[in-house]
This record gives C-alpha cells, sequence and structure tokens, in this order.
C-alpha cells in the first residue's frame, strides 16, 4: 500500500493503460500516447487483451466521443456542467489516457494572474543575469506546450476575465510570446487544452466571446437514472474507501437511500413523480452524496462497528443540503415530514433527522 | 446477381431485367438508378407502386408539379380507410419515373392496386398502411445495434448514402437477402411479390430490350426469381379514387409508421443535391444552420463553421465511418453551433434536418370532388381573389334580408361557407374574435391561403365529396366522440354557423339525450353561454329554435340549482366561480322568458344571505339584488353591518362600480370597518382592496375620492394631492411589502 493519499489517475490505472498501451491496433495522432478509439474505451470501459477496462464515467456515451473528437481537433475542450457532475474527474482521466500525465493543471482562482497561465520569473535571477532563459519559470501549461501534452484548466469562470483572456491567444495561434526574450514557443503536437467550468457560476466571471468561440462545450448532466447514480457512487466509494484503507463494506441499502434523497431535493419531485417538493439551493450533486456515504462510513467505521446507520446518515444528512442558505434547513425538514415520515423503510431516519 | 441472365432468357430474346431493390426516400439510390438509366437506357421502367395510379404518373412529371407530393388512395364509402404514398425530390421511384417519361421510355406501377390494399385495410380495421416493414423494423433496430451503430438511420446512412458509385445496388440486394433470411415473410408480402412478378412477365412479353425494375429493396431477391406455372393472385378489391396531393417535408418526418419513412427530409435532400461531391456536405449543412441563427439574431461565425466541420469529421472518424452522418452532424452543431447547448440550435437543426418544404400542384392538376366543389363555391361566393398566401381582412355583414335575388344572401353564403371549411380544420379563414359576442350579425374574418391548406383540402375528401358533405361527416364524428356536454353544445354552434340544419338536430338530440342532470355549476354555465348564443344567432339564420330554447331552461335551472354547493370554495375558486355567474346572469337578462326568474332571484337572495358562501361571490349576488331592485338602501346598510370584509366588497365593486361611487352609506360603513382592524389584518385588507380599486377607471377613482374627502373633513384638493402626488419613501416600502404579501 502506499504513502500517498490520492494517486493520479495515470499511476492508479497503471495496468489499464498498459494494457490499451499493448493492444493497440489504429493509428495514434503525434504525441498521444492511445488511439482515440483506445481512449474512448479506457473512459468508458471494455477490455484489451484479456484486462478488463473499467468504466470511468457512467453517462451518454455520446458526450465522451464528442470530447475525445475535440482533442483531436485543434480546438480546446470546455467541460461544463453543475457542481459535482464528474467535469475534473472525466479532465483527468481524459489527460491520463491521452498523454500519461495529468498533473498540468492550473487551477483556477480569483488570485490566478497571467503569471500562472504563461509564464513566470524566477527575480533573483532575473536580476542577477537579466532576461534568460533559466530565469523563466515554467507554467503547467508552458510545459504541456513544449512537451506535447495535454494542459488542463480548472474552474476556468473563476478567474478574472483578463486573465481568462490570456488563454485566447493560446488556443488560436497555439504558442506563448515571449517578448522579453524575443523568442516564442510553439507548441508541439500533442498539445490540448481541457478546461471545466461551473454553471452555477455562471455570471460571476462569464468568459469573453472570443474566448468561448475557441473551446467546443460539453455540458455534463446529472445521471440520467437512480441506477447510474447508484453504481457511480457505489463505485466511487469502492475506491476512496480502499484507498483510505477503512474497514467498512459499502452498504448498498444506505447508498440507494442517500441517492434517493438527493435525487428527489434535486428534481423538486418524488421518484414516482406524484409529490413536487421544494428544492434547496445547495446543489444536491453526485459528489456531494458520495462524500456523504463516504462521512458516514468513517463515522461507521471510527466510531461504531463498521455498519452504516440511519443514525450516520441523518448527521451527514443536514450538513450536506444546508449549506449557504438558512431556508435550506425548512426545506430539508418539510421533505423529511412530508416524505420521509410516510415512507417504508425510511422512518427512522426520519427520526433521527428531526431528533438532530 | 445484378444482371438476370438464364438460358432461356437467350434462347427466347426476352428482354434484359435489371432488379434495382432501394429504400424508398433514399438518395443514393436515386443517384446510382440515373446512372444505370444513363448507361442501359432501360425502354420501360416498373416502378413499386399501386398499379391502378400508372395513370397519374404523368401527372407527376409534369411541369409546375414540385415536391413532395404524395398520392392518394382512399375508399370512396364511409368508413373511409385511406393510404399515400409520398414523393420526394430524391425518392428513386421518382427520378425514374421521371428519366423514363423524359426519355420516352414506358413507365408503369407494378405492386398491388390501390383498391386491393384499401380491401385490406378495410378488413383489418386499422388505419395505418399494412407495410411489410413494419413489424421488421424492431429486427432493423437490432441489426443496427449489432453492427455498432445507434439506431437504424444511422447505420442506413453510413452503409448506403455515402457509398462510391456502384457500391448501393450491390449492398442493397444483399441487405435485402439478409433481412428475408432473418424472418419468414408475411402473407401479405408473398401475395405482393406475386402480383408484382405476374406484372414484370406481363411487360416482358411487350418486346422490350431492358427493363429496369424499381422496387423496395425486401423484395428484390424474390422479384429476381423465376417459379414456373405461378399464376397472379386473387384479389378482393373495394371501390376507391386516387388522388394526387401535395405534401410537405414535416409530414414526413411524422409519418414513422411508413416502414421506409424518413426522419430528416431536408437533409436527405442535401444528400441529393450534392451526390457529386458528397465531402462537402457538412460545410453545406452547417452554413445552412449559420444562415437561420443569423437570421434569428445569434451570430455564428465562418470560423465556427470550419470547427464544426472538423469535429464532425472528427467523429465520424472515430467511429469508423468514411463519411459523418447526420448524428455526427447533429453533436458537432450543439457542441460548437450550440456552445454544448442544444436550444441554441434546435431551430437551426430543425431547419435542415426536417425542413419547410411543401410541394406544388399545377393549376388543372388532378382534383377530388371536394376540392372542385370548393374551387366552385369560391367562385360563386366571390372569394376567389382571397385565395392567395397574403393575409386580407373580409367583413361580412349578415342582415340581408331574404327578398329573394341571390346578391342579397352573400353575406350568410360566405359566412356558413367559410365556417364550413373552418369545421374540416382547413385553416383559409380565421374569425376574429369580438365581433361575435356583441353583435351576431358582424363577423370579422381574416383569410389566408397556404400550401398545408392545400393540403388539408385534399385530405377533406376523405370525409365526402362536397365541402358541405364533409363538413357534415366531420362535425357528426365530433358529435359521437364528444365527451362532455360543452364540446357537443359547441358543435351544435358551430352547425348553425355552418348552415346545417340536419346536423344542427341531431347535435340537439345529443345534447338533450347526454344531459345527466348531474353536471356541475360551471358545466352548465359553460352550454348556456353556448345556447344563449345560438339563440341570438337564431334570428338571423332561420332555425327552429324551440329545441334550443327549451335546452336552456333546463340547463339554467340546472345551474340555479347547483350554484349554492358552487359556491362552497376558497378565495382562488371563488374567482373563477364569479366569472360563470357573471355569464349566468347576462343569460337571465337576455332570455327573460326562457329562464326561471323565481328559481334565479331564489339563487341570488339564498347567496348573498349564505354563510358558508365565499364572500366575494356573496358581495356580488348583494350587487345583483340591488340591481334588480329587490334589496333597498336599508337592507343593504344591514348587510353591511353584518357580511362587510374586503373579500365582500371586492366581490360588490366587481359588479357595478357606480353604485359604491354613488352611495356614501357604503363607503362610511367600510371605513368604519376598516377602523377596526389591527396591523396584521389591516394589511391583508389592503391587498383585497387594492385588487378591487385597481379595476376602476380614472374618474370613478377621482369620484370615489371625492366622497372619502367629503367623509373624512378633506378638501377635494388636498385628496386629490395626497392620491395623485408622488410616493413617499415610506409609502414605496409599504407597497413593497404589500407586493410581496400578495406573492
Amino acid at each position: 500500500m502506499t504513502d500517498i493519499l490520492r494517486l493520479a489517475a495515470e499511476e492508479q490505472y497503471k495496468t489499464e493503460l498498459d494494457a490499451l498501451i499493448a493492444a493497440e491496433t489504429e493509428t495514434v495522432p503525434r504525441g498521444w500516447r492511445l488511439s482515440p478509439r483506445s481512449v474512448l474505451t479506457y473512459i468508458i470501459g471494455g477490455t484489451a487483451k484479456g484486462v478488463e477496462i473499467t468504466p470511468k464515467y457512467f453517462g451518454n456515451r455520446g458526450l465522451v466521443e464528442t470530447a475525445v473528437a475535440t482533442l483531436m481537433t485543434d480546438r480546446g475542450l470546455l467541460l461544463l456542467g453543475e457542481p459535482g457532475t464528474a467535469k475534473t474527474w472525466l479532465s483527468e482521466h481524459l489527460a491520463a489516457a491521452v498523454c500519461g500525465d495529468s498533473t498540468l493543471l492550473v487551477q483556477g482562482t480569483m488570485g490566478v494572474s497571467e503569471e500562472a497561465i504563461k509564464y513566470g520569473w524566477n527575480y533573483a535571477t532575473l536580476i542577477a543575469a537579466g532576461p534568460t532563459p533559466a530565469a523563466l519559470v515554467k507554467t503547467p501549461i508552458y510545459r504541456a506546450m513544449e512537451e506535447g501534452r495535454v494542459a488542463r484548466f480548472e474552474e476556468l469562470s473563476r478567474c478574472a476575465p483578463e486573465v481568462q483572456d490570456a488563454l485566447i491567444s493560446i488556443l488560436s495561434e497555439k504558442s506563448i510570446a515571449i517578448p522579453e526574450l524575443s523568442t516564442q514557443l510553439r507548441a508541439k503536437k500533442g498539445f490540448a487544452l481541457i478546461a471545466t467550468a461551473n454553471t452555477r457560476d455562471r455570471g460571476v466571471n462569464d468568459m469573453s466571446a472570443a474566448l468561448k468561440r475557441r473551446f467546443n462545450a460539453v455540458y455534463l448532466p446529472a445521471p440520467a437514472t437512480p441506477e447510474t447514480e447508484i453504481e457511480i457512487v457505489t463505485r466511487r466509494v469502492a475506491q476512496i474507501s480502499a484507498g483510505l484503507e477503512f474497514c467498512a463494506v459499502p452498504p448498498r441499502q444506505a447508498i440507494e437511500t442517500v441517492v434517493t434523497i438527493f435525487r428527489e431535493l434535486r428534481q423538486g419531485r418524488t421518484l414516482d413523480g406524484r409529490e413536487t417538493l421544494k428544492r434547496p439551493t445547495a446543489s444536491c450533486s453526485t459528489a456531494e452524496a458520495i462524500s456523504l456515504v463516504m462521512g458516514a462510513m468513517a463515522h461507521a467505521a471510527g466510531f461504531g462497528d463498521g455498519t452504516v446507520t440511519d443514525a450516520h446518515i441523518a448527521a451527514g444528512l443536514t450538513g450536506a443540503i444546508v449549506k449557504d442558505d438558512e431556508k435550506d434547513a425548512a426545506v430539508l425538514r418539510e421533505y423529511a415530514e412530508n416524505v420521509l415520515k410516510h415512507r417504508n423503510g425510511s422512518k427512522s431516519l426520519y427520526e433521527r433527522l428531526t431528533a438532530v | 446477381m445484378a444482371v438476370s441472365l438464364s438460358t432461356r432468357d437467350l434462347l427466347r430474346c426476352s428482354p434484359l431485367l435489371h432488379i434495382f431493390g432501394v429504400r424508398h426516400l433514399s438518395p443514393g439510390a436515386s443517384r446510382e438508378i440515373l446512372t444505370l438509366c444513363e448507361k442501359v437506357r432501360p425502354d420501360a421502367v416498373l416502378v413499386e407502386g399501386p398499379s391502378d395510379a400508372t395513370g397519374i404518373m404523368a401527372e407527376l412529371t409534369r411541369e409546375g408539379c414540385v415536391p413532395p407530393v404524395a398520392v392518394l388512395a382512399y375508399t370512396e364509402a364511409p368508413p373511409v380507410r385511406s393510404f399515400m404514398l409520398p414523393f420526394a425530390s430524391y425518392s428513386p421511384e421518382y427520378i425514374a419515373i421521371k428519366w423514363a417519361l423524359e426519355n420516352g421510355a414506358d413507365a408503369e406501377f407494378i405492386d398491388l392496386p390501390s383498391t386491393a390494399t384499401l380491401a385490406k385495410l378495410s378488413r383489418k380495421n386499422t388505419v395505418e398502411k399494412p407495410e411489410g416493414m413494419e413489424e421488421e423494423l424492431s429486427v432493423y433496430q437490432r441489426f443496427a445495434l449489432a453492427s455498432g451503430e445507434t439506431d437504424f438511420d444511422a447505420f442506413w446512412e453510413n452503409a448506403f448514402e455515402h457509398l462510391p458509385d456502384g457500391g448501393y445496388r450491390q449492398a442493397a440486394f444483399a441487405f435485402g437477402e439478409g433481412m428475408r433470411s432473418l424472418s419468414a415473410p408475411s402473407e401479405e408480402n408473398l401475395t405482393r411479390e406475386r402480383f408484382m412478378r405476374s406484372r414484370i412477365r406481363a411487360a416482358s412479353t411487350r418486346g422490350y430490350r431492358d427493363i429496369l425494375v424499381v422496387c423496395g429493396a425486401y423484395h428484390a431477391p424474390e422479384l429476381d426469381k423465376e417459379y414456373p406455372d405461378e399464376t397472379p393472385p386473387e384479389l378482393e378489391t373495394v371501390p376507391g379514387r386516387l388522388t394526387l396531393m401535395p405534401y410537405s417535408y414535416l409530414r414526413l418526418a411524422a409519418k414513422t409508421g411508413y416502414g421506409a419513412g424518413n426522419q430528416s427530409p431536408f437533409y436527405y435532400e442535401l444528400l441529393w443535391k450534392m451526390r457529386g461531391n458528397t465531402a462537402d456536405i457538412p460545410a453545406a449543412f452547417f452554413i445552412g444552420m449559420a444562415e437561420v441563427m443569423r437570421e434569428a439574431g445569434s451570430f455564428r461565425s465562418s470560423a465556427e463553421v470550419q470547427d464544426a466541420v472538423l469535429l464532425a469529421r472528427a467523429l465520424a472518424s472515430l467511429r469508423g465511418r468514411r463519411e459523418p452522418v447526420l448524428e455526427d452532424l447533429r453533436r458537432a452543431a450543439v457542441t460548437v453551433l450550440g456552445r454544448g447547448e442544444v436550444q441554441t440550435v434546435a431551430e437551426a437543426l430543425a431547419h435542415m434536418e426536417t425542413g419547410t418544404a411543401v410541394g406544388v400542384l399545377p393549376e388543372g392538376a388532378l382534383r377530388t370532388p371536394t376540392q372542385d366543389d370548393f374551387h366552385r363555391l369560391l367562385r360563386e361566393r366571390r372569394l376567389t381573389a382571397y385565395l392567395s398566401p397574403v393575409a386580407a381582412e373580409l367583413s361580412l355583414d349578415l342582415r340581408e334580408k331574404l327578398t329573394g335575388g341571390f346578391g342579397a344572401l352573400l353575406g350568410r353564403g360566405r359566412s356558413e361557407f367559410l365556417h364550413r371549411l373552418d369545421a374540416l380544420e382547413i385553416g383559409f379563414g380565421r374569425i376574429q374574435s369580438g365581433g361575435q359576442t356583441k353583435a351576431g350579425w358582424k363577423e370579422n374574418w381574416v383569410l389566408q391561403w397556404s400550401p398545408e391548406a392545400e393540403i388539408a383540402l385534399t385530405e377533406a375528401a376523405l370525409f365526402g365529396v362536397t365541402v358541405e358533405s364533409a363538413a357534415e361527416a366531420r362535425l357528426n364524428e365530433q358529435i359521437k366522440a364528444s365527451a362532455s356536454l360543452a364540446r357537443t353544445a359547441d358543435v351544435l354552434e358551430k352547425a348553425l354557423l355552418c348552415g346545417l340544419p340536419a346536423l344542427f338536430v341531431t347535435a340537439c338530440a345529443a345534447l338533450r339525450d347526454s344531459l345527466a342532470e348531474r353536471e356541475g355549476f360551471a358545466d352548465a354555465v359553460s352550454v348556456c353561454a353556448s345556447l344563449s348564443r345560438v339563440l341570438r344567432y337564431g334570428s338571423l339564420r332561420v332555425t327552429d329554435t324551440d329545441a334550443v330554447s327549451a335546452l336552456l331552461g333546463r340547463l339554467f335551472l340546472r345551474a340555479c340549482l347547483t350554484l349554492p354547493e358552487a359556491s362552497f370554495c376558497d378565495y382562488q375558486e371563488a374567482r373563477a366561480c364569479l366569472g360563470n355567474l357573471h355569464i349566468l346572469a347576462q343569460v337571465r337578462a337576455e332570455h327573460p322568458t326562457l329562464t326561471d326568474g323565481a328559481q334565479w332571484d331564489n339563487a341570488v337572495a339564498e347567496l348573498s344571505e349564505s354563510e358558508r358562501a365565499a364572500p366575494l361571490l356573496s358581495g356580488y349576488a348583494c350587487a345583483l339584488r340591488l340591481e334588480a331592485g329587490t334589496l333597498d338602501d336599508k337592507g343593504l346598510s344591514v348587510q353591511i353591518s353584518a357580511r362587510l370584509s374586503p373579500d365582500w366588497f371586492e366581490g360588490l365593486a366587481a359588479r357595478n362600480r357606480f353604485m359604491l361611487v354613488s352611495r356614501p352609506a357604503l363607503l362610511r360603513a367600510l371605513d368604519g370597518f376598516l377602523e377596526t382592524l389591527d396591523e396584521g389584518r389591516f394589511m391583508r385588507a389592503l391587498v383585497s382592496l387594492r385588487r378591487t380599486f385597481s379595476s376602476f377607471t380614472a374618474d370613478e377613482k377621482s369620484a370615489v375620492c371625492k366622497s372619502l374627502s367629503a367623509m373624512w373633513g378633506l378638501t377635494p384638493e388636498a385628496a386629490d394631492r395626497a392620491v395623485s402626488g408622488e410616493l413617499t419613501r415610506e409609502e414605496t416600502e409599504h407597497l413593497a411589502a404589500l407586493r410581496q404579501m400578495e406573492g
């Protein structure tokens, strides 16, 4: 067992990637490690020379195809969606499959400046010896262009617009001008950019039209059916708990309960469609569900006997739903009164929830 | 298998048979057929289609006939069964027929005659075309999924529509054979193939050199075979009619029951038009979309079009496709032009996939008797000038006296004609509302002819041979299918407007029979309103109105009796009820002799006294009583002191605002009441009062102001200033809070 808390995708799934490379029969684009078809197989699952390739993304296959096809063209890929719909996850795995390196990542925040996107300076060397290539501090995007790999940009819409626009020339000319050195870095074949943006952050720092035009936007929806969502949560929880070395078993019943509650609150309607419900402002996303189940398992493993009970779920549920708005507490209470109280098997959960 | 050549043929010097299996509406097939025709130059072309429609072929290719058009076959006698055979500009059958007639070759339809197919339909008691491919569609779906495609259309397009020249015929033949091996052919299909073989044999004896046979891919392997001593099948037929009608891409896309239908006609037309350079199709597609989007106001640049083309090609190569198919184009469109969202490009996609094309038939083309009747009536009613795509207004006066002479009847004749077309849903005229309720003798129409109307007119033939009989049959159907009293009453009204006395009697009887004495208040009032309108027209459109009067009386009574129960409701429902009560009062006012006055007065009095009724309604009832004179001022003040509340006041004001203005006692009482309320209740009352007064005109408001100012001892100017001056900040805040309360 490794010391590292969370391995990069290319390390975690090294066996699968190696098997795919060995079984490769089609042309591999310059700078890529796998052919587009193999990348697709890696993401949606399949087999390669007897090795089972687990699915990484559960959802519309067409969306993944569009994403891979975009990387084949010279446009940037923009993954949009509500929080918790696997945008970052997909971006990581696409990078791992295409170029074997998912670590060339820029995290977008309000504080990100152009230096974090293009290049920075080692000021000591700069002052001592003047502008030289040695004084240049390379950003992940710079390195990706230099080596012909995939660069990732998370939360694009959280950067200031001026900074976002630094990407425009990178995407259209595939080069970074370094006026201080009178040179230009031209991207090697295999360079691609995958960006993610939250639709809930729309309007925070909307991308300029010029920037939007240089991306192919793929919208990732929430899982279509409860079964898909349950599968996603189960798998992911199993992976994480293995990594955390938990002694708790992913609880099927608890996962089903949590997924049902989240779906109903998300849609504003019970699963059988009979009752309409108020929707909380918090996004009841799949990622949130995963965290909740993990929390419950941690609770059970640490303070219980390893079996997840309704008490553990109830403890985490309020925290998961009531995040920003006070009113969400009332929404949750209403949901408990109207739905949980009368549902078979949710009685104890209801009691725990209202006792809190 | 490309050429059917046996020793028998050689010895007898029979014609060379070129069997070409196609999928209907397939541009790939059309392309190859054209090439084949140019190479082989057949002197006879046999096409899969109703053999008795051969006479229509000339019409199909006449100058001025623009596809999409369809052959329509229908039974003469009811119950009418029908089926349609659509032809688009890229239909292989259409292309083949056109080539034949332009190059002096003989052309013939060789499938079962329409009379036989109609007979089968009549027996089956269903209205769907018994295309053999229907049941096997799921087989096709499974086949497509097994070959790694998402659906059959994507599979077909990739496998057949982008083939280099020469590949289609063989591929389609192999496909037909494959399909036959998957499941046993139906009785129907076997009969059809027997018939077609007999027609081919018959043609072979006429001394042709080369015969081209265009048929469905499923049938091609069987038509190629020979069965010695085979006789043509015995066929059951029913009398039927054939006609040609314009068709539309919209309908083509919607017709999924027709096994070899076309989901995206415009796109397939594009495939046909660009058959020489299919590599440019994605660009043409996206350019078309960008044009639509630009016109709608969302700009899309040529750079984005280029990027979309690149993405489409990448998607196609990911699937191992030679060229992008529609699915790839669609996905690329959403990603690039739609920036991830489907709604942005939905309209443009629909435009480029389905398209809005409607076919045209030239003047003097084949017409149904109904169409002939339509045009004759158009001339007689002097409405031919209105047969244009430009909308025009027409005002009709129905008061012309029946003093003989044709001209006097023109207004009424036109009205009846237009109403009959409306009953047939032909979409020629739209009546402007407002003209009807106020003055029954005046009608304002807006007339506009459209290609869709042409289609609907042709289909009207399915109901009857004249406009009148078709309208009558259609309305009769509606009476039979009517699920509610209100619906039947609507048909009754329509029958009157259409001038169909026999139907009127039927509708009346149906109405009478379906009266279950269980109708609720709302239903009863709705029918009363319809009947009242009928009686209003009645004097103008001479009809027997006794039956209607009797019905009105009964329903009015019913409404009165159900009023108490209907009035026990909350505020929201009371508002709807108020509307109905208003209508009922109107009916009473219009027909004092037909409606039971005592019952009405009783019901109103009960409502105004009722404790349980919604205050809105009892207030209204009070106002009714004041109007009728059954309540005097003293009685009013008793009511006020007992019942006053904001809702009650609203109801009172809803009836007659002048009355409020002219009775200061009322305002004084209201003022006194408001003084007694606490903060919370006062705010709620304010909400209701605001609603009431918002319906007052400016004059009425100033009159109320005057009364109030007199009451409170203000000068009129001061009151005016207070009301019409600028709102203070505090007042604005209060208003905002009020609005929030209203929700």
